[in-house]
């Protein structure tokens, strides 16, 4: 730790607004302090502005100037001779003062400089990568004891009351309590850093340089936490010199670069801990445009978008409700003293007024989702054309080529062998591309697309590769989310993750095969979290079903995958077999997802036959449940025949009870749903079942026309299950004069033909009506 | 306060607040002076809000220990034309802080009515003297004014503690005088037959989540009340400062010269807040009980085991008294609370370090 100065009170000097070099203290992301800098510039017409941003940007500074579409981002990455990557973001929004100074400085001509450390020469000395945070001050002891007398709540209260809420707060006024609360928080922080006292340092020198190079005016926009020490090098007592780096905290860097990407408010607001700066970019979004077109009430503009979004979800608000909120905010902002009806006292105001729930601890009600919504803001950053690149797009080209999985022309079938190192390498790129949907790549077979990949023993995926006109634009795009291929990837699947409101275990066993797929190992832990409570909260047995058949995918090659512990996939698997199970015993009637239904009974049959040694589950016990369901009276047909093919697999019903269900089904609009579910999962045993196929034969022969007419449909989807050859094969039991070959294909359609036999039938009552009858 | 209000107060098992507070409560009111206010207020709402959280400078002491964006909001509840409703499970101080802010707002806590299955509309509106009723026919003086009359003639708070334990229909007496803010008395004819309710009037109910589903509120109702949710204090040192406080305060008044130390309320506030919270103070995870972990019910153990050890030990309080008291007016529901008791101590008390924590593990042989 370094030593700070000792100094009991700060000196006016440093919030002169007259004085040469002005020190502009600002909060990163305050539309407050943008605002005042904007004002500042044009007053005090300064030769050079010195911006707290990257150095090593300063030779493309003029890409700034082009027409974005905020907000957005310029990113430092360093590759360190350790193997290390790392890279750091500089966000800006609109209502960013560095942002405003930028912009204002180009206006009245100033030369605008950054000058900031680049971020390669301390990036081994600090985990925090947004460096717009707050970090530094939110340490101070200070912070507390002044939210307890000034009666708020956090930081993000202290600082509205003191600087934003006030929109006729002053640059001079705002100079001398700027520069008192910081110094304050400075000299009652914890630990000043070393990496900020290089920087510190490194700042100073440059500053000096353009004083000695203008005679004008200069102006200085820092984070506050280092203004005063700037100006004590500058101008005061002097500050400590840093230390010279220790030989082995230094790690070399192998390569670097900059470049600008576009960013998003989701982004910005999604960052937590030491990486979290301002909060809820939408609303000071808002408040920055009313303030700068004097539009006043922006809290009833951002009220109405609050119903908007609830009346869309069909949460009922009425008017009265609303106005309860404006005048429980209104009374609020004036209880806390507020000339404005600002952020919290909105939030508290739809919290008063609208909600009638109970609140839980550490979740969140679906209205104040809505309010953080609108406060989160939408926004999502493009780069003006004529920016450089930014390297995610081309890291990917680098990537593809690498591994010969560049797009041609034409499109081209490949298949990956995920035993393989090379493949597996080549398929996680795959995987990764596929999160971050970039277009042109189809995954096919194989994967988390299990489908078309229920029997195999090896594992293979196959891909159609593709080019596609939108894929360049996509990769810029997904800049947003980080800055390679791996980072990005995470970041979108992370988002999925948190996107994630009702429990639904199939996306949340999504989520993590995916992870699994990319070969992403450090979140597995939090996305396994998401998981088993998803698991234990979702009551709908089909996601939970799906959530299975993918933990049995996850599990059956994981050590091909070796991204996750084969010990904890068991654990979740058998959590999820449990809760399936527990969920088909409980199951209402469900219709029209008969489908979904049977692939959910399969999965269970799948993981109980592969699995049983982790599931902890007895033979008995699993047969139990669906010797249960089997026998339930008001349970649907396919359910029923379901359950009785997955006893039949397991050699626990005897034919006769088969039988039984099937005289029970005999009704021609049940029968071929009964058998569909049978045939779909005891498919290849059925085949050799005689005395059923023979049953089910007598049945059928014994409808007439009509009732044959109305099985005909069901009865074609149940058979369907059946291979050609299988189908063969059960005509030959059947039938002694089928012949050798299988049975040649209808050549028209099922439909004609089905109506083929209704009229003929008809054309036979018709002539037996009028007596005719014809010689056979 | 003169000694005739005190000897008064000694004599009382518990005083209202704003007996208790009567000091603080004229000390607010002269800062105020003419300063503006919702109409019909004693204080101020900053005023109130002080006198709810306690103001250092001021030498006003801190009485409810929560959010103060959470009371804020109650305040500026009660200051709307909608009612206030807090919300939570028991033993969060929903009733004391619906007393101190009568208490601030009103300058009297008493008009409280207390909602049960046998509650009538009688009990809360008016009654009559039957024997003035018989012999002079209905007239005001003959009618027997209940909470919520009172509070509208006076513009006052009504208090209605546990509100979805009475009926629906008896709930739905609130209805009409929320809204219209005018009570109807059929009976008697000219005079008097409608009451409006004076500026101040309010109404504060309290409604625990436990017994939800006991009677369910009507949608209506809740249009007229803004709802709020009162949490278990969040922050264990806060807490354990409360209980401490709270429970040294019950045993001073009931006469007895015992307190609570630090040791001790850090033992019983860990055991409370990690049993209610299901997981220990690093992470580890612990069943939570069926029974109710309130800092409430923390005092009264605090209080119970002070008692303990004075008539019969006569020593100061020790892990043994905690852990007996725990059982009897802590673990009220099942067999099954126990087995869970006895597994937190076997397994997140064991390893702690310090001399109190040891004895605290050896008196699970009480369990």
């Amino acid at each position: 730790m370094a030593m700070t100065t000792h100094q009991t009170s700060i000196t006016p000097e440093i919030y002169d607004p007259d004085a040469r070099v002005v020190f502009f203290p600002v909060r990163h992301h305050s539309p407050a302090c943008a605002r005042l800098i904007k004002q500042l510039i044009h007053e005090m017409n300064p030769d050079a502005v010195l911006i707290e941003g990257p150095a090593d940007y300063n030779a493309h500074i003029h890409e700034l100037f082009l027409e974005h579409r905020m907000p957005i981002a310029i990113y430092s990455f360093a590759h360190l001779e350790d193997g290390t990557r790392r890279g750091a973001f500089y966000p800006f929004c609109v209502y960013s003062p560095e942002w405003q100074a930028i912009q204002t400085a180009h206006e009245v001509g100033a030369e605008v400089q950054f000058i900031d450390l680049p971020w390669a020469e301390f990036a081994g000395q600090t985990e925090v990568t947004h460096r717009y945070a707050d970090n530094q001050l939110e340490e101070s002891q200070y912070i507390p004891m002044l939210c307890d007398e000034l009666g708020v709540d956090d930081f993000d209260g202290l600082w509205d009351k003191l600087f934003e809420i006030d929109e006729t707060l002053s640059v001079a006024s705002y100079l001398e309590r700027a520069h008192q609360f910081m110094w304050h928080l400075r000299i009652t922080a914890p630990i000043i850093r070393e990496h900020d006292i290089h920087r510190e340092y490194y700042m100073a020198g440059r500053i000096q340089k353009k004083m000695d190079a203008y005679n004008g005016r200069i102006l200085v926009v820092t984070g506050g936490f280092h203004s005063s020490a700037l100006f004590n090098r500058l101008f005061g007592k002097g500050e400590p010199n840093p230390a010279p780096y220790e030989q082995a905290a230094q790690v070399a860097v192998k390569e670097q670069g900059i470049a600008l990407t576009p960013y998003s408010y989701q982004r910005l607001d999604n960052l937590k801990g030491y990486e979290s700066g301002m909060p809820n970019p939408g609303f000071y979004h808002h408040i920055w445009y009313d303030t700068l077109n004097k539009t006043p009430d922006t809290h009833r503009k951002l009220i109405s978008m609050v119903a908007q979004m609830l009346r869309n979800r069909n949460q009922p608000v009425s008017s009265a409700d609303l106005i309860a909120v404006e005048t429980t905010s209104q009374a609020l902002a004036t209880l806390r003293g507020h000339t404005q009806v600002w952020r919290r006292d909105l939030i508290d105001g739809i919290i008063s007024a609208l909600v009638k729930d109970e609140l839980i601890f550490e979740t969140q009600h679906p209205f104040l989702q809505a309010i953080f919504e609108v406060f989160r803001g939408n926004e999502r950053g493009k780069l003006a054309e004529g920016a450089t690149l930014p390297p995610l797009v081309s890291q990917i080209q680098h990537l593809l080529e690498a591994h010969d999985l560049s797009p041609d022309q034409g499109s081209r079938n490949i298949t990956l062998d995920l035993t393989k190192a090379p493949d597996l390498e080549r398929s996680r790129i795959l995987h990764q591309m596929r999160v971050l949907r970039l277009p042109g790549y189809i995954l096919f077979a194989g994967g988390s697309n299990l489908q078309g990949y229920s029997d195999v023993t090896e594992v293979i995926e196959k891909w159609i590769i593709g080019w596609s006109p939108e894929f360049e634009a996509a990769c810029i795009e997904a800049t947003i989310y980080g800055p390679t291929l791996l980072d990005a990837s995470k970041a979108a699947l992370l988002e999925r993750a948190e996107q994630l409101h009702a429990p639904d275990a199939a996306q949340a066993a999504g989520i993590l095969l995916d992870a699994a797929l990319m070969g992403l190992p450090d979140h597995s832990e939090e996305l396994y979290a998401t998981l088993e409570k998803a698991i234990y909260k979702d009551s709908n047995f089909l996601t939970v079903a799906q959530a299975l058949s993918r933990l049995l995918y996850l599990y059956r090659f994981d050590n091909v995958l070796g991204t996750l512990q084969q010990s904890d996939v068991g654990d979740i698997l058998r959590s999820a077999f449990q809760r399936a199970l527990w969920l088909l015993e409980s199951l209402g009637v469900l219709e029209g997802e008969d489908q979904a239904l049977l692939n959910g009974v399969r999965a269970l049959l799948d993981t109980f036959e592969r699995c049983a040694p982790v599931l902890n589950t007895s033979q008995q016990d699993f047969t139990d449940v669906f010797e249960r369901v089997s026998k339930e009276r008001m349970q649907t047909p396919v359910l029923r025949g379901a359950t009785s093919g997955v006893l039949l697999i397991l050699n626990t019903i005897d034919t006769k009870a088969i039988l039984a269900n099937l005289r029970y089904f005999a009704d021609p609009d049940q029968l071929g749903d009964f058998l569909t579910g049978l045939f779909f999962i005891a498919r290849e045993k059925i085949q050799r079942q005689q005395d059923i196929l023979e049953s089910i034969d007598v049945l059928i022969q014994g409808y007439d026309d009509d009732s044959f007419l109305v099985a005909l449909p069901s009865m074609r989807l149940a058979f369907s299950y059946f291979t050609p050859r299988e189908k063969h094969y059960i005509a030959r039991t059947l039938f002694d004069d089928v012949e050798e070959s299988p049975l040649a294909p209808l050549e028209i359609s099922m439909d004609e033909a089905a109506q083929v036999m209704a009229f003929e039938s008809a054309l036979y009552k018709a002539m037996e009506h009028y007596g005719i009858i014809l010689d056979d | 306060m003169s000694n005739k209000l005190d000897r008064q107060q000694e004599e009382l098992q518990r005083p209202a607040a704003e007996v208790l507070y009567a000091d603080e409560l004229q000390q607010l009111a002269e800062e105020d002076g003419h300063k503006p206010r919702p109409a019909g207020w004693e204080l101020t709402p900053q005023s109130v809000l002080r006198f709810v959280l306690g103001d250092k400078k001021r030498g006003l002491q801190p009485k409810f220990v929560g959010d103060r964006s959470f009371v804020e909001r109650c305040i500026v509840a009660l200051a709307t034309n909608r009612g206030l409703m807090m919300i939570g499970e028991p033993g969060t101080a929903k009733s004391y802080l619906s007393e101190l802010l009568a208490a601030a707002v009103s300058g009297d806590s008493t008009l409280t009515i207390q909602g049960s299955a046998g509650t009538t509309e009688d009990n809360i509106k008016y009654s009559w003297n039957y024997a003035l009723l018989l012999s002079e026919g209905p007239s005001e003086a003959a009618l027997v004014a209940a909470p919520l009359y009172l509070g509208m003639k006076y513009g006052k708070i009504v208090r209605f503690e546990e509100i979805t334990r009475c009926p629906l229909e008896i709930q739905d007496t609130l209805l009409s005088i929320m809204s219209d803010r005018v009570m109807i008395i059929p009976e008697l004819i000219n005079e008097g037959r409608t009451l409006y309710a004076r500026n101040g009037f309010n109404v504060i109910s309290t409604a625990n989540t436990r017994d939800r589903g006991v009677n369910e509120m009507s949608a209506a109702l809740k249009r007229r009340f803004n709802f709020e949710t009162v949490h278990p204090i969040p922050n264990l040192q806060r807490e354990m400062e409360l209980v401490e406080r709270e429970t040294n305060a019950m045993l001073e008044r009931a006469g007895i010269p015992k307190s609570i130390n630090k040791d001790m309320t850090e033992l019983l506030v860990t055991t409370f807040h990690e049993l209610r919270q299901g997981k220990t103070g690093d992470g580890q995870a612990v069943e939570t009980l069926s029974t109710v972990m309130s800092t409430a019910e923390a005092v009264s153990v605090g209080y119970a085991a002070g008692i303990h050890a004075y008539y019969y030990d006569n020593s100061g309080i020790t892990p043994d008294h905690l852990v007996q008291s725990m059982i009897g007016s802590a673990l009220k529901e099942t067999e099954e609370d126990l087995k869970k008791l006895r597994h937190y101590f076997n397994h997140a008390i064991k390893d702690r370090k310090g001399g109190h924590w040891k004895a605290y593990y050896e008196a699970r042989r009480f369990l």
